[in-house]
């Protein structure tokens, strides 16, 4: 197995609420490997931002990152003195989110924007910068990018903005690439053009992606491996094509077969009964045990932790991992 | 509440004929429409009672235009709606409003679809109120409503704040069934949905149509959605149809060249499949400037021909059903 280039362990993330400090993120372990994509996949409310939110240290107060490690190339930085972490940021890890509009600064020229971008962990000489960022611009297949640079965000399409934002945010050619459901707001065919260049990128450059989505079907499209996230916890790890083909846990199987794109036109979709609970309400046994179908008594008392099902996959559900699946 | 005129045998519920929908672009001190927006601009489509026809494009294509043009929420600037054999454009308002009562809305984002200082019980009667229904029938309305879209009688006490994201959009049903409706314009009424609870409301109202006979007008960017879900699929780019037909024959043997694109960008869930489709390069043009000729062709991958810049395809029919607005020939794919 190579070498991880993110390493978490036993991440946790908790909110006071009242007196009680609930875990959104509810140890959390992650590997992310150069050249390689690893999916974050959840409901809303899952924990699946705040993970990453956590990754670069970024939790919002009052929420507090607990425990856990969290390694970049073997450097553990949850400790780390805000200075260096803002190092960081935007340097060795870099993030892309749903709506590059809420990212940029909406009154300024979105080329200074990158260049800026570039001066904050580089060295570098405003002329060079901004040859620099052209070559950027291009290299993320903006058309006409010496023009394109002087426009400011709103003059540009959504497409055009998230590339702007890819731009930015492979300037300092991270080790580690966040990107939280960067195409979301994109229609179809633009979705089609970012994900290829994502792909593309990884190629050239060994980024390790941690893509963050709700989408199964952009799981589909760019993963090699997929962490399934219900209540604030990894209920199914496994390689894209696994989970896919054959989920285990009794959530991720369910989740795969509410989809449309999983249904016989017109046959009844799968419903998942009931809601994702907010956190005051998880169990304190396996948080999808009250929607379960195989649930049993013990489901509801004791957390069952990710069990290895075959090679290099893991599930929490101590049924599903007893064997003869039900 | 029957004011429904009964239909021929032969008739359709909804038939819409070369619809334009144009928004004036004013400009200069006397604010003159110098130019136009053709948010919609040409469109035909037909709806039968009891079947869901899809309208699908991508941002901007004028879809959500063409659903508020029905609901008479925009005037239409040309063409005709002939809705239970009554013709809708150019009525005037008085006689609009009984009609509208038959046409309801469900939108994507039920949050702002409720008024936040109506409690549940009174958005649902509002309807029914403001056609003169007595307070015993709007109360007893309520109650079977909130119980078929699955929710509890408590509920008429609750605020839209209270409510989950999927719990307001069953309100948002029970509130356009309240008028008891012939059309229901579902415009990304999903979108905003994750998919466990997607799958309870898509459920749902296959179920009311199955009961009541309802036609649905489902407005989305989803294909997946469209393919489960849908009899007949309307294909837009920039404010015109380029396909339709049975929902099948579509999504098997696509005529027109977007539609073949659009298919091939929608993300399956085959691993498999990844990185074998090309995606269609280009952003989608302004419709303040629309292109010449076929509005796709200047990102169309297909073999051009020299007329493509310069004639607006008509329609053609596609072997299967429905029509496609391509020069090249529809039925060869």
């Amino acid at each position: 197995m190579s070498t991880a280039v993110l390493e978490v362990s036993e991440l946790t993330v908790r909110f006071p609420v009242g007196a009680a400090r609930l875990p959104v993120v509810d140890g959390v372990a992650l590997r992310l490997e150069r050249g390689k994509t690893l999916a974050l996949v959840g409901e809303s409310g899952c924990g699946k931002s705040m993970t990453a939110l956590a990754l670069m240290r970024l939790v919002p107060k009052p929420g507090r990152i607990e425990a856990g490690s969290i390694q970049l190339e073997g450097e553990e930085i949850r400790e780390l003195p805000v200075a260096a972490m803002r190092k960081i940021r935007g340097g060795r890890i870099a993030m892309i989110f749903q709506e590059p509009m809420t990212s940029l600064n909406p009154v300024r020229r979105v080329g200074v924007q990158v260049v800026e971008a570039i001066r904050l962990h580089e060295k570098i000489s405003r002329p060079d910068a901004r040859r620099r960022a052209i070559e950027l611009f291009e290299r993320v297949g903006i058309a006409d990018a010496p023009t394109r640079f002087e426009t400011y965000p709103h003059q540009l399409s959504g497409g055009l903005r998230q590339r702007v934002m890819i731009a930015m945010a492979i300037a300092t050619h991270p080790a580690v690439l966040l990107a939280d459901e960067p195409t979301t707001a994109l229609d179809v065919t633009i979705q089609a053009q970012i994900l290829e260049l994502l792909r593309e990128l990884q190629r050239s450059e060994g980024t390790a992606i941690l893509l963050i989505t709700h989408d199964l079907g952009v799981v589909a499209e760019s993963a090699d491996r997929v962490a399934v996230m219900y209540a604030g916890r990894v209920v199914e790890e496994a390689s894209c094509r696994e989970l896919l083909r054959a989920p285990r846990h009794p959530y991720s199987r369910a989740l795969l077969a509410a989809m449309p794109a999983a249904a016989r036109p017109g046959a009844r979709l799968a419903e998942i009964p009931g809601t994702v609970p907010p956190p005051a309400q998880w169990e304190q046994g396996c948080r999808f045990a009250p929607r379960c179908e195989f649930a049993v008594e013990n489901c509801r008392q004791t957390v069952p932790p990710l069990l290895a099902f075959g090679a290099g996959r893991g599930v929490a559900c101590p049924i599903v991992a007893a064997g003869p699946c039900p | 509440m029957s004011t429904a005129s009964p239909l021929a045998a032969n008739e359709r519920l909804l038939r819409v004929r070369g619809l334009k929908t144009w928004f004036p672009l004013r400009q200069g001190l006397l604010q003159r429409a110098r130019t136009w927006v053709r948010a919609v601009d040409g469109v035909d489509l037909e709806l039968d009672a009891g079947t869901t026809l899809a309208l699908v494009g991508e941002s901007g294509c004028g879809k959500t235009t063409v659903g508020r043009t029905l609901l008479g929420l925009e005037r239409a600037q040309a063409g005709s709606i002939s809705f239970g054999g009554r013709e809708l454009v150019g009525l005037p308002e008085q006689e609009f409003r009984p009609l509208r009562r038959r046409i309801q809305l469900i939108f994507q984002d039920p949050g702002a679809a409720l008024d936040p200082r109506m409690r549940i019980g009174d958005a649902i009667a509002e309807g029914p109120r403001s056609f003169g229904a007595t307070r015993h029938e709007q109360l007893t309305r309520t109650l079977e409503l909130l119980e078929r879209v699955g929710l509890d009688a408590s509920m008429t006490e609750r605020w839209p704040h209270q409510l989950s994201g999927g719990q307001r959009q069953r309100v948002c049903i029970a509130r356009a069934l309240a008028l008891e409706p012939e059309v229901l314009v579902c415009d990304e009424a999903t979108s905003a949905l994750d998919v466990s609870v997607q799958a309870q409301i898509l459920n749902l109202l296959a179920d009311l149509q199955r009961e009541r006979g309802l036609a649905y007008l489902f407005i989305t960017h989803d294909l997946a959605l469209v393919r489960h879900f849908a009899d007949r699929v309307a294909v837009m780019y920039l404010g015109r149809i380029v396909e339709q037909g049975p929902v099948a024959r579509v999504f098997e043997r696509p005529a027109h060249p977007y539609t073949r694109a659009l298919l091939a960008a929608a993300p399956t869930l085959d691993p498999d499949r990844r990185g074998r489709v090309r995606p269609l390069s280009g952003d989608l043009p302004s419709v303040l400037s629309p292109p010449s000729g076929c509005p796709f062709h200047p990102r169309c991958p297909e073999v051009l021909t020299d007329r493509c810049n310069r004639e607006i395809p008509a329609d053609v029919a596609v072997p299967g059903g429905g029509t496609a607005r391509c020069l090249l020939d529809p039925a060869r794919a």
